[in-house]
């Protein structure tokens, strides 16, 4: 996006901040403020994910602790902090509706219901929160918007897990967004789309999984530089740089990915070729990984990097091409197939972690009946 | 830049950053709080206040994070005297009710007080997008994002720099229809425009 006025009007009609200021000044913003950490709080307790039923926060225009806006609709209990009200919200069932307000004091009033209220209603009076089904709207007298994701498959961006270990971020990138392509980046990766059979990937997909991974490591950990590097040749093979503030740590990310590729554009040629990679590939990954951190730190006076093989794997047993039809057990062959590496660099040196092999599954939905 | 300086405005900033930030943002890291510090600043050149009436510098690190040595000062004095507390992790908690006598104090000199609203909606910015989302911005605003490309160590808010962030901030602006003073959503719409422009994902919904 180029910084200019299309793109800044475009931004500020989904600006919910925006709008809620419109609709009720200078208190709107600061009680839409409120409810934001409110939500933050809860989910530090209560993750989205652990939501079973629809979850509101409201924080009203002109309320006061001893007339919340919610009572009108029924009988409320009391909490005394966030913590509580996450704790209450995980033993709440399926097909209930959870209205929370939070109160000038601190403390918060809760409602459950069978039945859903209006919103609309709700939202001439307060400024409200809502989210049901892994979506996040906001409401503000007139105003309704959904809130914009960072990453579309993250369930929130007010619940975004931070890790203190890079293997832990990984961990939930290969899970939340490696393994469906569920990363806006990453689902360009597939020849026919992330909807099409997710067999054969398109020719040289491995910027976008540079992208995608450097994206998720930004956001997942924290006080971190993540930079993305340009590759220019096989001597210098590393994808992310990885520096952690004031330690001197760093972790350089070398990325391959094995499967079938298509090799050249398919419109100047009658057949697509393709390029194809297997365990040879993640091997000669590791190596290429393993001299250039040798190389690192003879010329750098910093503390020694960790440095880490990503493998992005979309095998497919016996796939011959992109329009080819596969079993669902040659699809899925080599999901739980982990990479026997020969030599195991991460075995002999303790600068070297283990190899980590993200599975991207096929379409289902595509297999052969 | 000489480091050995005590400068009033980092140590009130640093003080008001601690003392205003949400509860969900604590405990905070040190390089959370150079980074609103940084934030604030850049919004403090958006309210058309100089550059000068920052009292502190800043450089961005080799690693690519903005810092300030007058800052990072102030925070150690903070933590001698007690009124920020480190955790196990080394997170920053500011000590109630100590630290808050302190800033009422700082706050009747007026000079310092005007400061508030600004390193207040630095960290709200915070409510609102993800802080690694924030830092990412931040890092590719005018004057971090060749530097962190280059992994140089380099100081900030040099005047083609400064005149590159007016530009972005004016079109920021142009596009708000709301009265001038509001601070907060052009933050979040100029932070978001970069967020959008590196990863293409905010438009989604």
């Amino acid at each position: 996006m180029n910084f200019n006025i299309e793109n800044v009007q475009a931004l500020v009609s989904s600006a919910y901040l925006v709008h809620v200021r419109e609709a009720f000044g200078e208190v709107g913003e600061k009680c839409i403020l409120e409810v934001l950490n409110a939500v933050k709080l809860i989910y530090q307790t209560c993750p989205p994910e652990r939501l079973k039923a629809t979850m509101t926060v409201v924080r009203g225009i002109s309320s006061t602790p001893l007339n919340p806006v919610i009572e009108v609709f029924g009988s409320l209990a009391s909490a005394n902090s966030a913590q509580e009200v996450g704790r209450l919200l995980l033993d709440v069932s399926e097909h209930q509706h959870v209205f929370v307000e939070a109160l000038a004091d601190g403390s918060y009033r809760i409602l459950t219901l069978l039945a859903d209220l209006d919103l609309k209603s709700l939202a001439s009076t307060s400024v409200v929160y809502r989210f049901e089904r892994n979506t996040e709207q906001i409401l503000a007298k007139e105003y309704q918007g959904y809130m914009p994701k960072v990453a579309s498959c993250l369930v929130s961006n007010l619940a975004i897990p931070t890790q203190s270990s890079l293997e832990d971020a990984f961990k939930i990138y290969a899970e939340e967004m490696a393994l469906e392509s569920q990363c806006r980046i990453l689902r360009d990766v597939w020849e026919g789309g992330v909807d099409g059979p997710r067999l054969v990937l398109k020719n040289k997909p491995e910027a976008l999984m540079r992208d995608s991974l450097a994206h998720a490591l930004r956001l997942l950990t924290r006080d971190t530089s993540v930079r993305p590097e340009q590759n220019t040749d096989e001597t210098k093979p590393v994808d992310i740089r990885v520096e952690w503030f004031g330690s001197g740590a760093s972790a350089l990310i070398e990325i391959k990915w094995l499967g079938k590729a298509v090799a050249i554009s398919r419109a100047n040629l009658t057949s697509p070729t393709y390029t194809e990679y297997s365990l040879a590939r993640a091997q000669e990954g590791a190596k290429q990984l393993a001299d250039y951190m040798d190389r690192e730190v003879r010329h750098s006076n910093k503390s020694a990097p960790r440095g880490y093989l990503v493998v992005f794997d979309a095998r497919r047993k016996g796939l011959k091409g992109a329009e080819d039809k596969l079993s669902k057990a040659d699809a899925q062959h080599f999901e739980k197939i982990d990479l026997d590496f020969d030599p195991d660099y991460a075995a002999r040196r303790e600068d070297f972690a283990a190899p980590i092999r993200m599975f991207m599954r096929p379409r289902e939905s595509h297999f052969l009946a | 830049m000489n480091g050995s300086e005590f400068s009033p405005e980092a140590y009130c900033d640093a003080v008001s950053i601690l003392v205003d930030a949400p509860a969900s943002l604590l405990p905070m890291s040190i390089i959370e709080l150079h980074l609103f510090s940084y934030l604030g600043s850049i919004l403090s050149l958006f309210q058309g206040r100089p550059l000068g009436d920052l009292g502190y510098n800043y450089v961005v690190t080799t690693e690519g994070f903005p810092f300030s040595v007058q800052l990072e000062e102030a925070r150690a004095l903070l933590v001698s005297s007690g009124l920020i507390l480190i955790d196990d992790q080394g997170y920053m908690k500011p000590r109630f009710p100590e630290i808050e006598s302190e800033y009422l104090q700082l706050l009747t000199l007026q000079s310092l007080s005007e400061r508030r609203a600004l390193f207040n909606a630095a960290t709200q910015c915070a409510l609102a997008l993800p802080i690694g989302s924030i830092r990412h911005a931040v890092s590719q605003s005018p004057g971090m994002a060749s530097a962190v490309d280059l992994g140089h160590r380099s100081d900030l808010f040099n005047p083609d720099d400064v005149s590159l962030l007016y530009d972005e901030y004016k079109i920021v602006r142009s596009v708000l229809s709301q009265e001038s003073k509001d601070i907060l959503a052009p933050a979040v719409i100029w932070l978001s425009a970069r967020i959008m422009r590196g990863e293409g994902d905010l438009n989604e919904l």
